[in-house]
């Protein structure tokens, strides 16, 4: 195990920020939130990685951030959605589906489940981008509404009112192929 | 049973689990150089750098095409190890043998070689010596291995300043809108 500490990326006391701190605590979400986006742990992790950088070179106002854990995630969000236009996440769906179904089914049962959920996530794919982005995101469970709103840019009634049309979408959409 | 597909896939979204090791990976990250903020003067290293690097991959490839096809001309029923010197010695002028001697035989005897490949107009030359990258060819390399296009695009610094001021445009409207935000 890495010492944290060890890379002295403690900072000025006036500042206030362990930016190794928000490493330790945050690095595990961010990184959720790049996979649920690109499905890829690669991609997820470099993406981790440019974010905390990011937060590197603003660590002179670390201390305006009221939630620092929003911002991190805001961040991580941005910085995946940009990369999500270089790559196609549909690519690791049917490999991410199988992880999923050998996790909550037995072995038998792996392979069909491991085909219900790649069609899940190709449906999702093919949700409005607004309404794709919104479900992605809600499937964060330390995020509440607000929160999410934050992340987005959008308003917390607008949020849930996206959120509400994404599920429906999404339910008639593979109800249609059942 | 569709629904509970649906759930089943969200849930499993929101845990997944962070590959070992990540936290490590991203403070060494930040420790190595994270932390510098793009120089004037690394533009111009970086041409240089990628000047170097393409040069060297040209001349390792040059030497990996030659060598297996010299191989091939010797197995076609050209004369031995004794028709190739003759062949060779033929374009030398006579002179005693000393080193500069030898280094000219070696080249006029690459320079058939690729001749008979047909391929006369390629200039003769010959690996570069071996030598430590520099931190910016380290680089360049690490970028072009993990194909990580991003970083690429910002090795250009129109694209690497806009980059920078959305980041703070961004940060800015982030303290400014967001309940979260402003903390004073």
């Amino acid at each position: 195990m890495t010492s944290i500490e060890g890379f002295g990326l403690l900072m000025p006391y006036e500042e206030a920020v362990d930016v190794s701190g928000l490493v330790r605590d945050y690095s595990g979400m961010m990184f959720r939130v790049a996979h649920a986006v690109l499905r890829s742990p690669q991609e997820a992790e470099d993406v981790v990685q440019d974010a905390f950088v990011r937060v590197l070179e603003r660590r002179g106002r670390l201390g305006e951030v009221r939630d620092m854990r929003v911002w991190l995630v805001r961040i991580a969000w941005n910085l995946a959605l940009d990369r999500r236009r270089r790559i196609r996440p549909e690519q690791m769906d049917a490999r991410f589906a199988e992880e999923l179904a050998a996790r909550s089914v037995p072995a038998d049962e792996a392979m069909a489940e491991a085909g219900r959920m790649a069609t899940v996530l190709g449906e999702i794919e093919r949700l409005p981008r607004k309404e794709r982005e919104v479900l992605l995101l809600s499937a964060m469970e330390e995020l509440g509404t607000a929160e999410m709103a934050a992340v987005l840019r959008r308003s917390e009634s607008g949020t849930r009112a996206l959120l509400f049309r994404a599920r429906t979408r999404l339910k008639e959409r593979i109800g249609g192929q059942g | 049973m569709k629904d509970d597909a649906m759930e089943r896939v969200l849930a499993g979204l929101g845990k997944v689990e962070a590959p070992n090791g990540l936290e490590g990976r991203v403070l060494r990250r930040l420790a190595e150089g994270g932390t510098a903020r793009p120089r004037r003067g690394w533009v111009l290293g970086t041409g240089l750098a990628i000047a170097a690097v393409l040069c060297g991959a040209w001349m390792v490839e040059w030497e990996f095409v030659t060598l297996p096809q010299t191989v091939k001309l010797s197995e076609m029923g050209v004369p031995g190890t004794l028709g190739r010197r003759q062949d060779v010695l033929q374009g030398l002028k006579p002179g005693p043998v000393t080193v500069d001697r030898t280094a000219e035989v070696v080249s006029l005897a690459k320079r058939r070689t690729r001749r008979k490949q047909g391929s006369a107009e390629v200039p003769v030359s010959y690996p570069a010596p071996s030598a430590p990258l520099t931190e910016e060819e380290r680089m360049l390399r690490q970028i072009a291995l993990t194909r990580n296009q991003p970083a690429f695009e910002l090795l250009n610094e129109a694209t690497r300043e806009a980059a920078l001021a959305a980041s703070e445009a961004d940060f800015n409207e982030f303290l400014r809108s967001s309940p979260f935000g402003g903390g004073h």
